[in-house]
């Protein structure tokens, strides 16, 4: 047992600690060691060159990966919003068609189109990212097909070996900007009425990290919301006698500005919550109305086009989990949107929850 | 030595047998100042690429007696500056990184008790202390910089190193005292 007392002065204190730092042994094994070795040794040779090499590759590849994401979601959402636009109904137009008893399809405008879209988006979203994620993970030097002529230049690292150079250069800078894309599943209700479905919901995000556990979040995020709606929860000029119920179908760009704490960092994992405010900007919605009229029930319909906005008039409330590994993160968040006002030619009290799954490129 | 001069000569066998013999040495001085072993992995690595790279510049000293000696702390600096470095650049990846949470790490008692408080146990807590009081303690206590090398070094002033190193200590005393009353204890 070490001589030992509670009240060690200064001087003692130090040089039982001068002594423990020579005199210690912590455990390291040979294998270890000559593992170590065999490192090092795939690194001494040429080892500028390649680190040089591989730091032009590592901000090649963030940019080209950072352009393929934002072109492959561009160009998979194009067709639906520009059929929106362009495809035969001009901005504010409406549609009302009467449809009579029997018909029992649920909203008939292209029901398959719309459930297909979104889907098929975070599909190609979801594969797009795999292989964003795979390339810039498992490579390490730039594809080939970016730098043909540089290719034949640069050192095969030595799949013994693995090359340590590239790391280090890559965490030299800090991770203020993050983007990524986002895919979740969304439950929408109207208030009172439990009636709610699910929907699909993509977009991407952008988070700005201004603090050690503070940062800024917005993005853009496409959904449907589907729902149900009470005539009481209804509030529109135009009306049916006998109406007893309102399905809803709205395909909503949502515009989040959202401030996020991270209470919990350890290691490489963060646990957040996040509050802010959303606007919403109502691409398309669909309503069916469903009223009765002589004791024989009856649906019609409504689609109106942007035609309805409501800036920073729904609240987020949100927690989550993320992960970091490199430069990427992985993220799930449930979340919550409350109105502050009536959303949609309704104006009804639109709540959403569901869960989010992000994944992001910091730089 | 004829492994020095190999070394000064690039020759791969004698950088290895250097490599060999000074393991333990540069572990043990990165192990210290590290709180993970794969941060203590790649700083050993890195070390020993400076040194291979400036060994041409090491000047053998006049009694030959000291020449391991001499080699050491000509060794220990380049460690020590490896490990500071990399360190830094590591922290800067999480940008605002503070001890708040580390602090009450150690109050929490992540210390495990020994019967016999040995050398080990006290390395370890010196490695549980937060970033700026670790590194500060070890230059300045088991490696003896002075406070304006440290300051230097780590681009600090001089005050905060002498405050850094003043809370290291107390730190210290406080995980001194709770393993001390555990043993107390435990004998009663």
């Amino acid at each position: 047992m070490r001589r030992f007392s509670s009240n060690i002065t200064d001087q003692e204190l130090c040089l039982l600690f001068k002594e423990a730092g020579e005199q210690y042994q912590p455990d390291h094994s040979p294998d270890e060691q000559e593992m170590q070795w065999l490192k090092l040794q795939g690194e001494l040779p040429d080892r500028v060159f390649a680190a040089v090499q591989n730091k032009r590759g590592i901000y090649w590849q963030r940019w080209t990966t950072l352009i393929v994401l934002l072109l492959s979601f561009l160009f998979l959402d194009g067709p639906d919003v520009r059929s929106g636009h362009w495809g035969g109904s001009r901005p504010g137009q409406t549609e009302v068609r009467h449809i009579s008893i029997g018909h029992t399809g649920y909203l008939t405008p292209q029901p398959r189109e719309i459930t297909q879209q979104p889907i098929d988006i975070a599909r190609r979203i979801a594969v797009s990212l795999s292989v964003v994620s795979a390339r810039s993970v498992l490579s390490t030097r730039p594809p080939v097909w970016m730098s043909p002529g540089r290719a034949p230049a640069v050192r095969t690292p030595n799949p013994e070996h693995p090359d340590t150079s590239r790391k280090k250069k890559a965490r030299s800078r800090p991770a203020k900007w993050s983007i990524g894309l986002v895919a979740g599943t969304e439950w929408s209700m109207v208030e009172g009425k439990s009636n709610g479905r699910v929907g699909p919901e993509a977009g991407v995000i952008l988070q700005y990290r201004f603090a050690q556990r503070w940062s800024v979040e917005s993005g853009v995020l496409v959904a449907d919301k589907i729902y149900a709606a009470r005539p009481e929860d209804y509030h529109s000029p135009i009306t049916y006698a006998g109406l007893y119920n309102i399905n809803a179908r709205c395909r909503v760009f949502d515009v989040p500005v959202n401030i996020r704490y991270d209470f919990l960092q350890r290691g490489n994992n963060q646990a957040f919550i996040s509050t802010g405010l959303s606007s919403f900007w109502m691409q398309k919605e669909e309503y069916e109305y469903q009223f009765t009229t002589a004791g024989t029930p009856q649906k019609s319909e409504r689609t109106l086009y942007n035609q309805n906005r409501h800036f920073l008039s729904i609240a987020n409330i949100s927690a989550g989990y993320e992960h970091t590994w490199k430069n990427l993160s992985f993220q799930v968040s449930p979340y919550l949107k409350l109105p502050l006002t009536g959303i949609g030619f309704g104006k009804v009290r639109l709540l959403s929850s569901g869960v989010q799954f992000s994944a992001k490129i910091s730089f | 030595m004829e492994i020095l001069e190999g070394c000064k000569d690039d020759d791969p066998e004698c950088q290895k047998g250097l490599y060999d013999l000074y393991y333990n040495y540069a572990f043990k001085i990165c192990f210290r100042y590290t709180r993970n072993k794969e941060d203590v992995l790649e700083i050993i690595n890195d070390g020993y690429m400076k040194i291979f790279n400036k060994i041409k510049g090491f000047a053998y000293p006049l009694d030959s007696g000291h020449l391991d000696a001499a080699f050491q702390t000509w060794m220990k600096k380049i460690m020590v500056y490896t490990a500071i470095d990399y360190l830094r650049r590591k922290s800067n990846r999480h940008f605002y990184k503070t001890t708040g949470e580390d602090i009450d790490r150690i109050d929490t008692g992540l210390l495990y008790y020994t019967d016999n408080l040995g050398y080990n146990e006290l390395i370890e807590m010196v490695r549980l202390l937060p970033q700026s009081y670790r590194w500060v303690f070890n230059l300045y206590v088991i490696d003896g910089y002075s406070h304006k090398e440290i300051a230097d070094l780590l681009k600090i002033s001089e005050s905060t190193s002498r405050s850094n190193l003043v809370k290291a200590k107390e730190h210290l005393r406080r995980m001194l005292k709770k393993t001390y009353e555990e043993i107390l204890i435990k004998y009663n």
